[in-house]
């Protein structure tokens, strides 16, 4: 199972080019990209309506090392394994989410209750289209929602033989470690920021939180993934990125279209490359819309689906919704200490502002707009249940982004402050 | 000098609440012996896994009629391919005494007539 991960995520590294710095960052990559490329083949063939078994999942990480070997450079692994003392903590926070996640009760959190079925009834019958997902008689709340996660299980199902909550898990928590190596990665050289990101398993609240199976951060950390391919020239890393965002959550789709609109304001120039980034992810959700909406539709009083109708209709809640967040963000049980750290990081940097920090808090503002418009778009007693016990998944969402915005510049300080002058360290 | 010392909490607040949940999440499974919780579920799910044949057609209820709640979906992940219905008819009917469903004592039978 492991090894198929990273053999299909050997090729996803080396196909794009993505130049790990760091053993975090190659382990991590490859581990992360694997698992990843892993549901995206698994979702394109449902999409395909081709029959997902284990020959045509293997067939995926078989096809993803072929690529990646024709593009395979000996200097792309050439990585640095020197540890570094911010990494300790990282680790260790790890080992505490992953030992808290899987000693809680499996009590019916989305991952035991949700995507275990989904992924269930899509190794059962092969496609999803089958009762279990047509049928309105049947137990089935949410089946026209996009299936990243329930392949990612599916996968796991079919390469390991076992639907275990408590082994899914254990893969989600390893999925989530080895995104900390990624965004590394991307970091570099900037050391601190480890123990900055490092407040994540806060959000590793005392039900498991995103190790339970949550979607949230691991959609936070694509659109991050997504955002900084845009912003490097590496359309093929955010296309990438932003196709398993598009999968993963419908909360992806109105950043898609905010992240456009935004692209035409502020970076006309940059309109014909973003334009076809967003086609990718444009046209994996116009397929699964297309071939969705034949499916059951959700059941009264849950979680509804996005469409621009609901988007729309939904406009007139927006200052209901953005009161009802403001009001219990601030509560401390409510993750409010996370949000006056962000705002006072954000305070911070405006006495300085660059152009990349524009970019980064733009990105972190794409995604809370994106995330309430999903909001207003429900059902008055939803909007209630999510703007109150479910707040703290807003957070979830919009962490990443504002982490990296804000501990981007704290490292940069921490170099500034710690390195010798230049004229001292020249030849 | 300052931003170290906010980076120094930022860890510290962090290993010292992810421990405390972690830690209080391993004792509450030592607790129960180290069996995955909830394990009067996990037992019931056993029993019908034996009783309920593949493909049958389930309905939760409980006291108050509901079905579709958290501990029929749990059935429901945990039971496929058995079918579980929002509506009639069944072949089996699983009986909740009530919502709390760590708690309580379900009971199922065949659906009648």
């Amino acid at each position: 199972m492991i090894a198929v991960a990273f053999a299909a995520g050997f090729g996803v590294v080396s196909l794009l080019r993505l130049r790990p710095k760091t053993g975090a960052g190659l382990l991590g990559g490859i581990f992360f990209f694997g698992v990843l490329w892993l549901a995206l083949w698994t979702h394109l063939l449902l999409l395909a309506k081709i029959p997902l078994g284990l020959p045509s999942l293997v067939a995926g990480a078989g096809a993803m090392m072929i690529a990646g070997f024709a593009r395979w450079e000996r200097e792309m692994f050439r990585v640095s394994w020197r540890p570094s003392w911010s990494s300790v903590p990282v680790l260790l926070a790890v080992l505490f989410g992953i030992a808290g996640a899987v000693s809680w009760p499996l009590l019916g959190y989305d991952g035991e209750v949700y995507y275990a079925l989904k992924a269930k009834s899509l190794v059962y019958y092969g496609t999803f289209w089958n009762p279990d997902y047509t049928d309105p008689a049947r137990l089935h709340p949410s089946a026209r929602r996009p299936l990243l996660i329930p392949c990612l299980y599916a996968d796991f199902y079919l390469l390991a033989g076992t639907t275990d909550g408590r082994v899914l898990r254990l893969w989600f928590a390893l999925l989530h470690a080895a995104s900390i190596g990624v965004v590394h990665d991307r970091f570099r050289p900037r050391p601190l920021w480890l123990t900055v990101f490092a407040w994540l398993p806060i959000l590793w609240h005392d039900s498991g939180g995103v190790f339970t199976g949550y979607g949230d951060v691991l959609l936070g950390i694509l659109l991050l993934l997504a955002m900084d391919g845009l912003r490097n020239r590496q359309p093929a890393l955010a296309a990438g990125a932003l196709a398993l965002a598009a999968l993963l959550k419908q909360d992806a789709w109105p950043f898609l279209v905010a992240l456009f609109v935004a692209t035409l304001v502020f970076r006309r120039e940059e309109t014909l490359r973003t334009t076809l980034v967003l086609a990718v992810p444009a046209a994996l959700i116009l397929a699964w819309s297309l071939l969705s909406s034949g499916l059951r539709p959700a059941d009264e009083g849950s979680h509804t689906y996005v469409t621009p109708a609901r988007l729309i209709g939904g406009l007139g809640n927006w200052p209901h919704v953005v009161a009802r967040y403001g009001s219990e963000l601030v509560k401390p049980s409510h993750w409010g200490f996370f949000w006056l750290v962000i705002a006072g990081g954000i305070v911070l940097l405006a006495r300085d502002l660059t152009r990349e920090d524009g970019w980064w808090l733009l990105a972190g503002g794409l995604q809370l707009f994106a995330y309430m418009a999903v909001t207003t778009a429900q059902d008055p007693a939803y909007i209630h249940f999510a703007t109150k016990s479910q707040a703290m998944r807003l957070a979830f969402h919009v962490a990443p982004i504002f982490w990296y915005c804000v501990g981007r510049r704290w490292a940069e300080k921490e170099d500034y402050f710690s390195k010798q002058p230049m004229s001292a360290a020249a030849p | 000098m300052k931003l170290r010392l906010v980076a120094l909490a930022a860890a510290i607040l962090t290993l010292t609440s992810s421990a405390y949940f972690a830690a209080k999440q391993v004792l509450h499974w030592k607790r129960r012996g180290w069996k995955a919780p909830p394990h009067e579920f996990d037992g019931f799910v056993a029993e019908l896994d034996v009783a309920i044949p593949p493909n049958a057609r389930v309905l939760v209820v409980n006291p108050k009629g509901a079905i579709g709640t958290k501990y029929a979906l749990l059935l429901n992940a945990r039971l496929h391919p058995r079918v579980f219905v929002t509506e009639g008819p069944a072949d089996w009917i699983v009986e909740m005494p009530d919502e709390e469903f760590v708690r309580a004592r379900a009971s199922y039978r065949r659906a009648g007539p």
